[in-house]
């Protein structure tokens, strides 16, 4: 009941700032000749202002008690909610007793003590510096960047955990939030340990057990929506801690550090090249950028029934499939030969007039994927592909591509794998390390495949 | 005459109640409002884009997905993960014990009663490969392909008779209501073929799974994007040829005045249905031409039926193993494979583990390495997802049906740990994600759900499956609803 008084409170500080901020809107245009207010409404105004901002203040001292916030934190807004208190009674007095005429002035004065109230109620709830976006952003995705030069020789606690906490803990156990009483920006802080009272920093402490709990477990740290610690990560910290959490030491002072300079190392390093766990994109496109393509000829493209779609949303890059045609034209060509820089996959499986595409295929410096499977390929340039830096994979399957054709792309750098099944293709690799995949795979008949039993 | 007007006209007056007319009034003062409030939004952010209306047209997921395709081989029943992946040497020791009293307590079987006993292995394991991974005798063809696939075997689900199970393997849900796994990524890439659907299944071994329907159905997402069952013997899609002497031309006039009429209705109501079904009309005229070719397999070469062990003209899984490769190769998105037969309780010849399971392992063995291996020869298997697995496991305890033992050797269902594997389409080759305890009853370490297994599928087709959504009844749905992590242990 008590615990349920106290979240009264987000419920409750609304009614004072509303009605008060209201009666002083009243006050003044009161003043206008034609909008006429009885006295008796103002005293009834400000009798309901003052008893809803004692009621607040009773809640929110109930609620400051139940819940996570330290007395340090609330202390302003808490002697800031009852000096408004006081001050909407005084005036509720004013409006009763003889000193009706200073009552208007009285209102502002309430009205201010009341905004600096709600901006240090609101600071407690949404953390400090919420209404200034820029910080706030820089609060939440505190990038991770270590300065070290020599691992060796690095300050165990301000360049390497110090920048690690920032990244994974301070966004919720800093100064704009004090997630479960905790703050882990300063060593100071990291010592006085969070709400459970457990320690912090030992073997067995706080810290290292819950980040070991299950990620389903509802005590899991970090959260299971923010980004995970790595193992290296996870290594140095409980190194750290094992040997003291001390906090101005050389990585060099520490028991085991030889051990432990390769984690750190590669910690470091990877931090270098972030990687985005949470949406774990395939990154299975070019690294170069390029400008979008035309609509006015992808249109063109689809009025044609060829599928023109971008390489996931928003992506510049395009993945073109010839599926619904039977025969490649030279508008098409034309058209392919305008967006040539923005296509990455092109399906001309089972297509007539393939070899259409060699003419323009040069332009096409993004290509990765080519599917050239049962097309009627005649007297082409195969040494022409050796243009499209990026191809990894080119499918040739049930053409009359031969070992001749194929050793004109030994000096391609990307390409990783070619399809030459049902060809007259005999090779299986080519000089730069090209596998060429003639499959016919067979699977024996064994004799128990065909008995029932 | 005039009974058919005087219909319409009291059809046309039911439209215009006074519920109706207050949805209209209202959402046209809401949208006068927001047109007052947000001007510019509508004028200057015309899309280039001319409006398409067919839902089948191909879309993008969220990012550049690995898999463009997937196969989706459910053997319906649930196999017993004992004889084919599961090597448990414990469980092979406490043969024919009686099972512990604390693998009993507070669990409920859908068959065992009282005390049962253990049950080993009916087959003998070996590892194979580079990646060493236990394969039992019972799959000779596996052993060949075992180091392309990635094995989940710590998964659970929590449901144990087949019906709700199914639904839950397919729809995240045990009740029915929800869409597809196949459904959802129609609904999302829609179809690149314009002359085939988008998602197909196939069926074989005799009966449709006991879930029916609905585990290819489309829950509350457009009808266009459900499951369009084929059959592998006669027509392959029931009611799509014309009626005998009529002529195509005239098919075709008789589905354009259908489809006049429906773009009327849409511009009148814009039911979304009724795109949907301008839209199969028009497609079921196109798949009159394209589906009999697809599936023919007699077309194939000789040695391509030797590989798959297909026989044309039969209903086989054989068979549907390689219409599923031909579909992939035309560009449909899913292609869902049905075995019924699986249910080895021991209390008959057909579901004896000693016999009949037996014979379905040799019924499909052949085919699934063979559609792997034609997969990976034609350089589809790596944009290809091939998933393989039942709708729970078996238990390590002999089924003991009415606490009677049975003659035949047989295992009850078993939700608390099955193995199912992936392979292709951006999946790691050799990989193991998971694991039971020395009996296979619990999973001890890498459990994962099947909504787990639904985020890592629609990961690999490029869809975050926390923003893959769909507005249903006042609030977006999700196929893994408020689940799911992508098991990123087992993607390359």
């Amino acid at each position: 009941m008590v615990d349920f008084l106290g979240r009264m409170h987000i419920l409750i500080l609304h009614l004072p700032i509303g009605i008060l901020l209201m009666v002083v809107i009243l006050e003044w245009v009161h003043l206008i000749k034609e909008i006429k207010v009885p006295d008796s409404v103002f005293k009834v105004i400000y009798f309901v202002g003052a008893i809803s901002a004692i009621f607040a203040c009773i809640t929110g001292n109930i609620l400051a008690g139940g819940y996570d916030y330290t007395s340090a934190e609330t202390n302003d807004h808490f002697w800031a909610g009852i000096v408004t208190a006081l001050l909407a009674s005084v005036t509720f007095l004013m409006s009763v007793s003889g000193l009706a005429n200073f009552r208007k002035y009285a209102s502002l004065v309430v009205a201010a003590s009341i905004m600096v109230t709600g901006h240090l109620g609101g600071s407690l709830t949404h953390g400090e510096g919420f209404l200034n976006p820029g910080l706030i952003a820089y609060a939440d995705e505190k990038p991770l960047e270590f300065e070290v030069q020599n691992v060796e020789q690095a300050d165990i606690y301000h360049d390497i955990v110090s920048p690690l906490l920032d990244n994974k803990c301070v966004s919720c156990h800093g100064p704009n939030k004090i997630k479960g009483k905790l703050r882990m920006d300063t060593p100071e802080h990291l010592q006085e340990n969070g709400k459970s009272g457990n320690e912090l920093l030992t073997a067995d402490g706080e810290l290292i057990r819950r980040i070991e709990l299950p990620m389903s477990h509802d005590k899991h740290m970090p959260p299971d929506t923010k980004s995970q610690l790595t193992e290296q990560q996870l290594k140095t910290l409980k190194w750290w801690i094992e040997n003291g959490s001390a906090f101005d030491m050389k990585v060099n002072q520490i028991p085991d550090h030889e051990k432990m300079i390769p984690v750190m190392t590669k910690m470091i390093e990877e931090s270098a090249q972030p990687v985005d766990d949470r949406k774990n994109i395939p990154a299975n496109l070019p690294e170069t950028e390029v400008a979008e393509a035309d609509v006015e000829i992808i249109n063109q493209l689809k009025r044609d029934k060829v599928v023109v779609l971008p390489a996931g949303e928003d992506s510049p890059f395009l993945e073109i499939d010839f599926v619904n045609i039977d025969s490649l034209t030279d508008d098409q060509i034309d058209l392919l030969a305008q967006i040539a820089p923005n296509i990455v996959h092109l399906k001309l499986s089972d297509t007539r007039n393939a070899s259409k595409l060699f003419t323009i295929v040069e332009n096409m410096s993004n290509l990765m994927k080519l599917y050239l499977d049962d097309t009627d390929l005649r007297s082409i340039d195969m040494g022409l592909l050796n243009k499209t830096g990026q191809l990894v994979y080119l499918n040739l399957s049930g053409t009359n591509i031969g070992d001749a054709q194929l050793q004109e792309l030994q000096s391609h750098k990307q390409l990783e794998r070619i399809y030459a099944y049902d060809t007259q293709a005999t090779i299986d690799s080519l000089a730069n390390g090209t596998i060429v995949f003639s499959g016919n795979f067979t699977l024996s008949m064994l004799p128990s495949d065909t008995i029932r039993l | 005459m005039k009974k058919i007007i005087n219909e319409y006209k009291l059809k046309k007056s039911e439209l215009n109640t006074r519920r109706l007319f207050l949805k209209t009034a209202g959402l046209s003062m809401g949208a006068l409002a927001l047109n007052t409030i947000l001007p510019g939004c509508t004028q200057n952010t015309v899309s280039k884009a001319p409006i398409d209306l067919n839902p089948l047209s191909p879309r993008s997921p969220h990012f550049a997905a690995k898999a463009k395709s997937v196969i989706y081989i459910h053997m319906a029943g649930a196999p017993s993960q004992f004889e084919l992946f599961e090597n448990k040497p414990v469980l092979n020791q406490l043969n024919g014990q009686d099972c512990p009293p604390s693998l009993l307590e507070g669990k409920r079987f859908a068959f065992i009663r009282g005390v049962p006993k253990m049950l080993g292995s009916q087959a003998q394991f070996e590892q194979v490969g580079e990646s060493g991974a236990w394969v039992s005798d019972r799959l000779p063809h596996f052993k060949q392909v075992a180091d392309e696939v990635s094995f989940i075997r710590g998964l659970h689900t929590d449901q144990f008779n087949h019906a709700p199970a199914q639904i839950m393997m397919h729809t995240g849900s045990a009740i029915i209501g929800r869409p597809s796994l196949g459904s959802w990524a129609t609904y999302g890439l829609g179809s690149v073929n314009q002359n085939l659907p988008g998602f197909v299944v196939l069926t074989s071994g005799g009966a449709n799974p006991d879930a029916g329907k609905q585990v290819w159905g489309n829950g509350f997402l457009p009808s266009v994007y459900q499951g369009v069952h084929c059959r592998s013997n006669g027509d392959p899609v029931l009611f799509l040829n014309d009626p005998e002497e009529m002529p195509r031309n005239i098919r075709k006039k008789s589905i354009d005045a259908i489809n006049d009429v429906n773009a009327l209705t849409y511009e009148e109501f814009n039911d979304p249905e009724t795109v949907a079904r301008i839209a199969q009309y028009e497609m079921a005229y196109r798949m009159q031409m394209s589906v009999p070719e697809v599936m023919d397999i007699s077309t194939e070469p000789e040695y391509i039926h030797e590989l798959y062990g297909t026989q044309p003209g039969k209903e086989s899984f054989a068979n549907n193993a390689l219409l599923a490769r031909k579909l992939v190769e035309k560009g449909v998105r899913f292609i869902q494979l049905f075995d019924w037969g699986w249910d080895s309780h021991g209390v008959s010849r057909m579901g004896a583990l000693e016999l009949g399971f037996i014979n379905k392992c040799r019924e499909t063995d052949k085919p699934v390495a063979a559609l792997l291996l034609d997969l990976k020869q034609r350089g589809l298997l790596d944009e290809t997802l091939v998933i393989w697995g039942g709708e729970f496991g078996r238990t390590p305890m002999q089924e003991n049906r009415n606490g009677v033992k049975q003659i035949y050797k047989g295992r009850d269902h078993h939700p608390s740990a099955f193995t199912i594997w992936m392979a292709g389409g951006g999946i790691k080759k050799g990989a193991s994600y998971g694991e039971t305890d020395e009996i296979g009853y619990d999973v001890v370490s890498e459990k994962s759900s099947i909504h787990d297994v639904h985020a890592t599928i629609l990961n690999q087709l490029g869809f975050d499956h926390e923003k893959f959504t769909f507005d249903f009844q006042g609030r977006p749905f999700r196929l893994t609803d408020v689940e799911g992590h992508v098991i990123k242990k087992i993607i390359a």
